[in-house]
């Protein structure tokens, strides 16, 4: 071993290079610091740390007072503390007076309490010996222990008085040194000093704290910070609500609020947030607050109090908005919706429910790129990608939804859609709801399944088709079969387009054609879409073998319907003509064959019949024969259910096609469709001009070129008139599923409203393009041959087309082969090809003609486009949906979206606009130029490789289905199919040029295609743990189930539904209405509880009472317009305020202190609002058309209608009726009668309910919903439902009312006049009786007579009875013997028959009203005979108290019974409020007690006198 | 349309071209002696310097005009390597390549050479980098080892050729190896101080690492939805590549037990005692040439393809070119079987699938006899002819080790060249016994 002392590298070296390495280590280690510190979240953190200091110094001095107030204040302290000195003095001065009175109270109250131990121990004593001795009480022991304790009860007493006496003495004298007066006053003087300061106390108190002190300072130095760091990471742990990562759940964390500092505190809102970048010395009011507050301090100061701010600490500092950016605003911004979210009283609190799970996002990411934030525009893209480096996060699947879709998010849990409706009509998710009705409303849901339970589970919205026939329409074990499987029930929608299985009838084939070319060419405001004259069907975009086939596929379509539906129609006709011996032959027949077949099979199980094959084959002869009779049975049930149209002769020969367009206008048409030509006025009948209604509704189709479609040229105009008319009397009968409703119009009516539509006939301009080019018969069988390739052998296609020189086809199949390919399905679209094969024999060859080829390729056409899913077409009962299910789209993987080259498609195609709300500078603007169409930079970039995004795609196809074909070459049927949608369908507007109309049908459709596209991206089917899922139960489900059905069938097109609301600072207004000047309304008054004004107070009802706000700040009333008055002059200025018309009471508290007195606007009052106390204002759900009517009928009959007033009223009561309160108002029983067959109720309006095409459930959901609705919003009133009791059909009821009646009658000295009164009809009653007995008797005895030999003893019984009460009557008469006819009065009718006398006024109810037979002066309100089956008793009475409060306009019903009045003694003895329920009580009775002979002898009250005036009566005093 | 590269990208380009140009100032400092490399570094120092110069000032004005590699290069080079040749021009390439520095190791190894090289690759590299899409593969946190490993790779392969190649020529002069030491040293300081300021070191280095390039947060896994492409961890992927070739059990399972046992082995297959201590090739070619293949181009060459050039769908992808998961490469794979049957012998009868044993053996018998005769035959003739030397030196047991193992690393190229010459599937097939080879 070589040792040696030198070493092998310089060791000096070595100290250098370690030197070196050891300070880059150190350097390294401080880089991590350095890291540490500036790890993105801290640097807000601590910068939020000033804004924080900083608003609450703000916070601070908004709170404090200003410098007047600090002069009160100071007054206040000083008053304060000469008080508090007194006091003590007086304290002083007392105890020196008071001698030894506190000692000797307190002895002797410490005796007292001794001597009441030894009670209470004594008394335990006794009852131990009771029990331990048989005697019980009576032992010696028990007596012993009981002599004591007499003894000890004594002196107890005895010490009581002496303690109350010192005590009294005590009270006395503290009295009179006036101590307590003091204390009151100081508590006085206290209350106001928190008054001025409590809140300035507070926030001093959080200013101290949210300084830092000095070890924070210190601990947020760098590196220190790196171990006990004051920022932290704000982290949300959600177990129950894991991101589901299919198959598997993870925990998720949100960990977004450790950046988003202020999203809980509700006064960091974006304008105060910004204020902090101004500079407070600007600020004069802020300086005032601040001089105010420094002296406040000062004092406390001065005066010894602790813990207060510093000058320093309050002196607002400006925050320079380069730290304090746009962005940081954004991020330190409490969240905008804190009613509703993260607030932990919101129903979404941030504890329970994170962020990420309605945002999206990485939830535990800490860095703006890793959390996966998403801008929402490309503008914001952009300052993004500049500001914070930007760009798409690739690993998280689930970005940040852009803020313009989160509403799709609420899909997750709300799976109904319309429980995001409150209050109402309050709609929370209003993109999202609008998408979802946009996707019912276009059949979206046609092609493209969206179920809403998945493996048992509910996954979301469940909107699926209808089988087809719909359920009701068949047998109940069909119906069975169909619900058996809860986990999979049947779709409930309807298709959304008309019933094509009767088209023939409507129009012809050339129509059919131009419509289908182009369907917004003929009608712009269609929900039908655009399959043809798309980007890959237009013939420029064809190869050359392809040009021809969009048109000549609109052919084979066209004719494919036509021949189709005619062949229904041609069954229809022949079944509705067939006799009825027809279907008994049929069912004849069948039992026949029945037993044939049974005969036959037994003949089979013989052992040893002869000819076994012989008898199969009859078998099976007969069997099939069996199965043809019974579906021939089978389809004429079907049939049955379908009209044939009104027979030729019936129809009126010719039409007042003036009244028709009245009708049209009048009787409710426009609640649903529109009309160009009653847009502008025009013509007259009945000697009055007929004026312009203009509808604005989109619901059914805009009717202005109908008569192009059911007469086209050439067509025979009564057929069309017949159609029409027969589908205005019957539309059910013409589509057992069309979703318009029986009009209930005459014949003739409908004949003059179809003769009326089918005279407009206006322009009807097509371009070129639109026209379709005449059927080529080679380019059908191209098109055939290439459908036939996919079933035959090429060679076989050939063989069978037979194509000659010129190309058309020749040859044809034999039926063998064509049986042989359609094998068991009857609905094989080669069977087209061959007609009809019955009858043919099996080698025959059918030769192939234009007819066939269309039928051919008119099915694969329908069939490939899907037609079916909107339709009803013959031939496709069972076909099932062609596009892909949509209930995962929104998180289906974007790998999986075929995105092809619609990049460039868009950019060859549109004009590429930065954003939608462009300003307009350099030609940006959101708008058509050069001819196409602007697109938004935002979806462009999702198209991009680097960008690719569901929203992106959706959006594309959305806009242009079909662009995804864009530089692709694609067989014709392997192209897409979607037809191009249009969403908004706005309608133009009166006063708006082509370009402005133009610009806003752009604008609207992209919103409209937002929404749609909303609720899809929404359908995540995610598996969210069931109590987080919203499910309404109760009446809450009731509610959100029936809004769907109410806007299934329009119901909100004429009727007012709901109120609207609006939420408004609720503080000015009340100021206002307590102290300002006299009110510009007369309804809106002042009043204290109780409530005084001329009727009853209802309290528990919320007409009457208001709901209490809790918050003063914010408050929400329920109300609708004011009615509309259509003035001749505009002489007035319209108002800058918001008229509204309080369908609630509105409660607040009077000067807005707890303390305050209840006050209440009741309903019916009008206020009148300055638009900036406005927060929020929800419209009304429906009643436009009621709007429009009124409005229509004040210019068509101003003698009737016109002119405001009274008149006013009358047109609204002409209108449909308001169901606001229909559920509280009306028997659920009878309301679900009259939507199965409404009846005419009110004989003012100028329209009748229709009937309505509603299947049992759907009626029933109608009904549930108004009692629902009335009973969860109406609490006070107990309403109950399904059921309704009647507590006044009851016996003990009646007996109980009459009773105390009588003894009313009787303490009113009323009794005798009113015996006097009866006294002659009783004797009638008495005669009449003794006739009856003596009519009786006389039968008996014809009856003895006549009677055999073995019946004579009987028949003598009953002739003895006879006599028996024959005598009794005459001598009842005789005597004039009312005495039971008294007791029966008295007991049972008394009530009744006066209150009779009050309905049966001439000048109360039947002013108006008719009561069963019996007129009234006129005939303006329902007959009151209904009342009982139709209303609830609480409504009748509250409505009879005040009708008004019911009402959105004032109503001709005038109070009857004022509370302040007692009238119509003469009637009925009591309060108005007995005479209110004793009307009740008879109107709920009325069919029963209407035949009481007692009814007979009621006096006529009231003829001679006038009728009230209804208005004067009806505005109250 | 070209994407604009971001302000801070070209910030960080211009830092790179400044390492690049002090580099070459550095050389041409070293290279003071010899003027005409001393202007060319220089020069190319410059040429370097320019860049930043351009980027920063780009950076600073409009990143609009930031210069980025010409639209025709970026399409020649997608052109070129596009669909199924890419793989084949790049194996092929890197075996060519490992051939001829192997055999002008002299000539490349040349300082020169190598600093012309190296030289060349940065500034590729840097105008590679102004590609969106090869910029999104490269700087991906991921991948970064992998560039890491191929300047590295590449450094350390050109160090140790370039002693060889000094030592072979000094030991042919007969003059001691450049290693050649016999002093004993201290273990203090010699090894542990230096020990120390090594762990020193690569600490220091790891945090830097960790500071600069953070781990990217991604999802957790779902059972759902595979990421695609699919990648093994960077020093599995040649791995993953031999999946392209063989059934999982070989690739997975065979191939890399093989490996491990070869690497086991080499002690007692490899008893050449020289080139201990020091660089050599002329020494031992064999043994050199052997691992270098081995380590080289089916390991390495394979990690960069299956990192850098492996995209959606496990689809080659050229450096310029965009992943498109939609990109679908026609794979028309035929068996041997179904080869021999049908196109020599044009006889389906034998092709059908199921059957007993006897058939399948029958229908299989082309694969599993060249197998037979590449596994069992060619070892003895190898030993009588080409390695006769090494069987007489290594004795019967060694030599077939050897020889087996050598028969299983030739396996890979093998089977990747059959693909593409012949698409061939599997030499062996049989799905019923799930064997296939």
């Amino acid at each position: 071993m070589a040792a040696s002392d030198s070493t092998y590298r310089n060791i000096k070296t070595l100290h250098v290079v370690f030197a070196v390495s050891s300070l880059v280590m150190l350097a390294t280690v401080l880089g991590m610091f350095v890291k540490d510190y500036y790890r993105p979240w801290k640097v807000e953190q601590r910068l939020f740390f000033d804004v924080e200091e900083e608003m609450a110094k703000r916070q601070l001095l908004a709170a404090s007072p200003t410098e007047d107030q600090v002069d009160e204040i100071a007054i206040l302290e000083k008053q304060l503390a000469e008080k508090r000195a007194e006091l003590s003095a007086r304290r002083k001065e007392f105890d020196k007076s008071v001698g030894d009175l506190p000692a000797r109270k307190l002895k002797t109250e410490t005796a007292r309490a001794a001597v009441k131990a030894d009670v209470d121990s004594v008394q335990s004593f006794i009852n131990a010996a009771a029990e331990r001795n048989e005697e019980g009480l009576a032992s010696a022991e028990a007596l012993r222990w009981k002599a004591q304790l007499d003894e000890l009860t004594k002196r107890l007493d005895q010490l009581t008085v002496q303690v109350q006496e010192n005590q009294a003495e005590y009270d006395r004298r503290l009295n009179e040194a006036g101590i307590p007066q003091i204390e009151q006053q100081i508590a006085q003087l206290e209350r106001r000093h928190k008054e001025l300061l409590g809140d300035f106390d507070r926030f001093a108190k959080l200013v101290s704290q949210k300084k830092w002190s000095t070890a924070e300072w210190l601990r947020s130095r760098p590196i220190i910070d790196g171990f006990a760091s004051p920022t932290r990471i704000n982290q949300i742990t959600l177990t129950e609500l894991p991101i589901d990562y299919s198959f598997k759940h993870v925990t998720r964390f949100d960990r977004c609020t450790t950046c988003h500092l202020g999203m809980e505190k509700g006064n960091y809102d974006p304008a105060a947030l910004s204020r902090l970048t101004e500079n407070p010395n600007l600020d004069k009011e802020l300086a005032s607050r601040l001089r105010g507050a420094r002296k406040v301090i000062e004092k406390r100061r001065d005066a010894g109090a602790k813990d207060l701010p510093s000058e320093r600490d309050i002196q607002p500092k400006q925050i320079s908005s380069d730290v304090l950016t746009v962005g940081r605003i954004r991020q330190f911004a409490a969240h905008p919706r804190l009613d509703l979210f993260v607030d932990s009283a919101s129903p979404h609190s941030a504890e329970k429910f994170g962020c990420t799970i309605c945002h999206s996002g990485q939830g535990s990411a800490t860095a703006f790129y890793e959390a996966s934030h998403y801008p929402n525009s490309a503008p914001q893209k952009k300052d993004w990608k500049e500001k914070y480096d930007w760009k798409t996060n690739h690993y998280w699947d689930f970005p940040m939804v852009p803020s313009r879709f989160v509403e799709s998010s609420c899909v997750k849990c709300h799976h109904e859609i319309t429980d995001l409706i409150r209050y109402g009509n309050q709609v929370e998710a209003p993109k999202l709801v609008r998408g979802y009705n946009l996707v019912k409303e276009l059949g979206c849901f046609g092609c493209h399944e969206i179920a809403g339970i998945k493996a048992g589970r509910k996954i979301g919205p469940d909107l699926r088709l209808e089988p087809d026939p719909a359920p009701e329409f068949r047998s109940p074990a069909e119906q069975a079969l169909l619900t058996a499987d809860p986990l999979n029930p049947p779709g409930t929608l309807r298709k959304v387009g008309p019933s094509l299985n009767r088209l023939a009838e409507k129009t012809n084939e050339e129509w059919v054609r131009l419509w289908l070319k182009s369907p917004r060419g003929f009608r712009p405001s269609t929900k039908m879409p655009h399959f043809y004259l798309q980007p890959n069907n237009r013939p420029e975009n064809l190869p050359e073998d392809q040009k021809h086939f969009p048109d000549n596929e609109i052919h084979a379509i066209s004719h494919y319907l036509i021949v189709k539906s005619q062949g229904q129609v041609n069954e229809i006709r022949q079944i509705a003509t067939e006799s009825p011996d027809a279907s008994q032959a049929d069912d004849q027949k069948r039992q026949q064959l029945e037993n044939e077949i049974r005969n036959a099979e037994n003949e089979l199980k013989k052992p040893n019949g002869s000819n076994k094959d012989t008898v199969r084959q009859r078998l099976a002869d007969l069997k099939a024969e069996l199965h043809s009779v019974q579906s021939r049975m089978q389809r004429r049930e079907q049939l049955r259910r379908l009209a044939p149209p009104v027979a030729m002769q019936q129809l009126p020969a010719d039409a007042d096609v003036a009244r028709g367009r009245v009708l049209f206008q009048e009787k409710g048409c426009l609640a649903c469709h529109s009309h160009e030509a009653t847009e502008s006025s025009g013509g007259e009948h009945g000697g009055k001009p007929i004026p312009a209604l203009v509808g604005d509704a989109t619901f059914a189709p805009d009717l202005s070129r109908l008569a192009h479609k059911l007469l086209p040229e050439g067509g025979k105009v009564n057929e069309a008139r017949r159609w029409l008319v027969s589908w205005i009397l019957n539309p059910s009968g013409h589509n057992p599923r069309t979703v318009m409703p029986n009009t209930q119009l005459t014949l003739d009516e409908a004949n003059d409203v179809a003769a009326w539509l089918l005279s407009y006939k206006p322009m009807w301009p097509r371009s070129m393009e639109e026209e379709v080019a005449p059927v080529d018969v080679r380019v059908l069988a191209d098109m055939a041959e290439m459908y036939l390739k996919k079933v035959l052998t090429v060679s076989e296609v050939r063989d069978v087309l037979k194509r000659d020189a010129s190309g058309m086809p020749r040859g044809g199949f034999t039926v063998r082969r064509l049986k042989e390919i359609a094998g068991s399905n009857p609905e094989n679209d080669e069977l087209e090809l061959g007609g009809d094969l019955r009858g043919k024999n099996d080698d025959e060859v059918i030769p192939i003609d234009e007819h066939k080829l269309k039928m051919y390729v008119g099915k694969k056409a329908i069939g490939n486009l899907g037609c079916y899913a909107c339709h009803s077409i013959p031939g496709f009962q069972n076909a099932k949906p062609i596009g892909t299910a949509l209930n995962e789209w929104g998180k289906k993987d974007i790998e999986r979206l075929a995105f092809e080259d619609g990049h460039k498609f868009v950019e060859q195609h549109f004009h590429i606009v930065p954003s939608r709300d462009g300003n307009g500078k350099g030609g940006q603007e959101f708008a058509i130029r050069d001819g196409k169409k602007p697109y938004e930079q935002f979806f462009v970039d999702m198209l991009d490789h680097h960008g690719r995004s569901r929203e992106g795609f959706l959006h594309l196809k959305l806009e242009e289905p079909r662009s995804y074909d864009y530089n692709r070459i694609r067989a014709w049927d392997e192209r897409l199919r979607m037809p191009q949608f249009k969403f908004a369908r706005p309608r133009r507007l009166p006063n708006e040029s082509r370009e402005e109309y133009e610009a806003r049908t752009i604008r609207e459709e992209a919103e409209a295609r937002e929404a749609v596209m909303t609720f899809i991206l929404g359908l995540v089917a995610e598996t969210i743990p069931s109590h987080y899922v919203h499910q309404p139960k109760g009446d809450r489900y009731h509610e959100v189930k029936g809004r769907q059905i109410l806007d299934k069938f329009n119901c909100a097109g004429c009727h007012l539904i709901r109120p609207g609301s609006i939420e408004f600072r609720a503080a000015p207004l009340y100021d206002r209405l307590e102290n300002g000047p006299p009110n510009p309304h007369p309804d809106l008054y002042k009043h204290e509880t109780p409530y005084t004004k001329d009727d009853y107070f209802e309290p528990d009802h919320i007409a009457w009472a208001g709901v209490d706000p809790g918050v003063v700040e914010r408050a929400r009333m329920f109300g609708t317009h004011p009615p509309i008055e259509v003035k001749t002059d505009d002489e007035d200025e319209p108002s800058p305020n918001v008229g509204y018309w309080l369908l609630r009471a509105v409660r607040f508290r009077s000067g807005l202190k707890k303390e305050g007195n209840l006050r209440d606007i009741p309903a019916a009052a009008q206020l009148s609002l300055p638009p900036n106390l406005i927060n929020k204002s929800v419209p009304a759900y429906g009643g436009a058309f009621m709007d429009q009517l009124v409005q229509y009928l004040q210019k068509r009959d101003r003698e009737n209608y016109g002119g405001g007033g009274a008149k006013l009223s009358l047109a609204y009561a002409a209108a449909p009726p308001t169901l606001v309160g229909e559920g509280e108002k009306v028997q659920p029983e009878w309301l679900y009668n009259f939507l199965h067959n409404p009846y005419p109720i009110r004989p003012l309006t100028v329209l009748r309910m229709p009937r309505f095409n509603l299947s049992p459930e759907d009626a029933q959901a109608i009904v549930n919903y108004f009692s629902a609705v009335d009973r969860s919003e109406n609490k006070g009133i107990g309403l109950t439902y399904p059921y309704v009791a009647m507590p006044q059909r009851e016996n003990n009821y009646l007996r109980e009312r009459t009773t105390e009646y009588v003894a009313r009658l009787k303490a009113n000295g009323k009794y005798e006049a009113r015996k006097n009164e009866f006294q002659r009809y009783w004797e009638e009653q008495l005669a009449a009786e003794k006739a009856a007995a003596d009519r009786a008797l006389k039968e008996a005895e014809d009856l003895l007579k006549a009677a055999p030999e073995a019946g004579k003893a009987d028949a003598q019984r009953l002739r003895d009875e006879a006599k028996r009460k024959a005598d009794l009557a005459t001598e009842r008469w005789n005597k004039k013997d009312v005495s039971e006819l008294v007791s029966r009065w008295e007991q049972q009718e008394a009530y009744m028959a006066d209150a009779s006398r009050l309905v049966l006024h001439n000048n109360i109810c039947l002013t108006c009203h008719y009561v069963g037979s019996v007129a009234g002066k006129e005939n303006k309100g329902p007959n009151l005979e209904l009342v009982a089956e139709r209303l609830r008793p609480d409504w009748v009475r509250r409505w009879v108290t005040n009708p008004q409060r019911f009402l959105h306009y004032t109503t001709v019903m005038p109070i009857n019974f004022l509370s302040t009045k007692t009238d119509h003694q003469d009637a009925f003895i009591g309060t108005s409020k007995d005479q209110i329920e004793a009307v009740r009580d008879f109107l709920m009775l009325y069919p029963e007690v209407r035949n009481w002979p007692i009814m007979r002898a009621r006096p006529m009250l009231g003829s001679g006198t006038a009728p009230a005036t209804t208005a004067a009566a009806a505005g109250g005093e | 349309m070209h994407e604009t590269l971001p302000r801070d990208f070209q910030v960080g380009l211009a830092g790179y071209y400044l390492i690049c140009a002090a580099l070459n100032f550095g050389f041409a400092q070293f290279y003071l002696q010899k003027p005409r490399l001393r202007v060319a570094w220089a020069v190319c120092g410059f040429v370097f310097a320019l860049h930043t110069l351009v980027y920063l000032i780009t950076a600073a004005t409009n990143p609009e005009l930031g210069p980025v590699i010409p639209h025709g290069i970026v399409e020649t080079t997608n052109r070129i390597l596009d669909h199924i040749w890419g793989p084949i021009l790049y194996f092929v390439g890197s075996c060519v390549g490992f051939g001829a520095l192997l055999y002008w190791r002299k000539q490349l190894t040349q300082p020169t050479v190598a600093i012309a090289f190296l030289n060349l690759t940065l500034f590729l590299s840097g105008w590679s980098m102004t590609n969106p899409d090869f910029r999104s593969i490269i700087t991906k946190a991921d991948n970064v080892p992998i560039v890491m490993l191929m300047f590295s790779v590449g450094f350390f392969t050109w160090f140790g050729l370039r002693r060889a190649v000094i030592n072979d020529e000094r030991m042919e002069r007969n003059e001691p190896v450049l290693e050649k030491d016999d002093e004993k040293v201290l273990v203090w300081p010699d090894l542990v101080y230096t020990e120390l300021i090594c762990m020193i070191i690569a600490t220091a280095v790891l945090v830097v690492w960790s500071i600069a390039l953070e781990a990217p947060l991604e999802q957790p896994a779902t059972s759902a939805k595979a990421p695609n492409p699919s990648k093994a961890p960077w020093y599995f992927l040649g791995l993953q590549e031999m999946l392209v070739y063989f059934d999982p059990w070989m690739a997975g399972v065979v191939l890399p037990t093989m490996i491990i046992i070869g690497l086991i082995a080499i002690p007692y297959i490899d008893f050449n005692p020289k080139g201990n201590g020091y660089y050599t090739f002329k020494e031992r070619p064999f043994a050199i040439t052997t691992f270098l293949f081995g380590f080289l181009v089916l390991w390495v060459v394979l990690i960069v393809l299956g990192t850098l050039l492996r995209g959606p769908n496990w689809n080659f992808f050229a450096p310029f070119e965009y992943w498109d998961p939609h990109k679908v490469v026609p794979l028309n794979n035929v068996n041997l079987s179904e080869l021999f049957w049908l196109g020599v012998v044009g006889d389906p009868t034998f092709l059908r699938e199921g059957g007993s044993f006897v058939s399948i053996l029958v229908r299989e018998a082309p694969g599993i006899l060249l197998t037979a005769i590449y596994m069992l035959a060619l070892p003895p003739i190898l030993a009588k002819t080409v390695f006769r030397k090494f069987y007489i030196k290594m004795g019967f047991a060694r030599y077939f080790m050897l020889v087996t193992l050598l028969q299983f690393m030739a396996a890979l190229p093998i089977k990747m060249v059959l693909r593409w010459v012949i698409n061939l599937k599997y030499i062996v097939y049989i799905p019923e016994y799930f064997f296939n080879i």
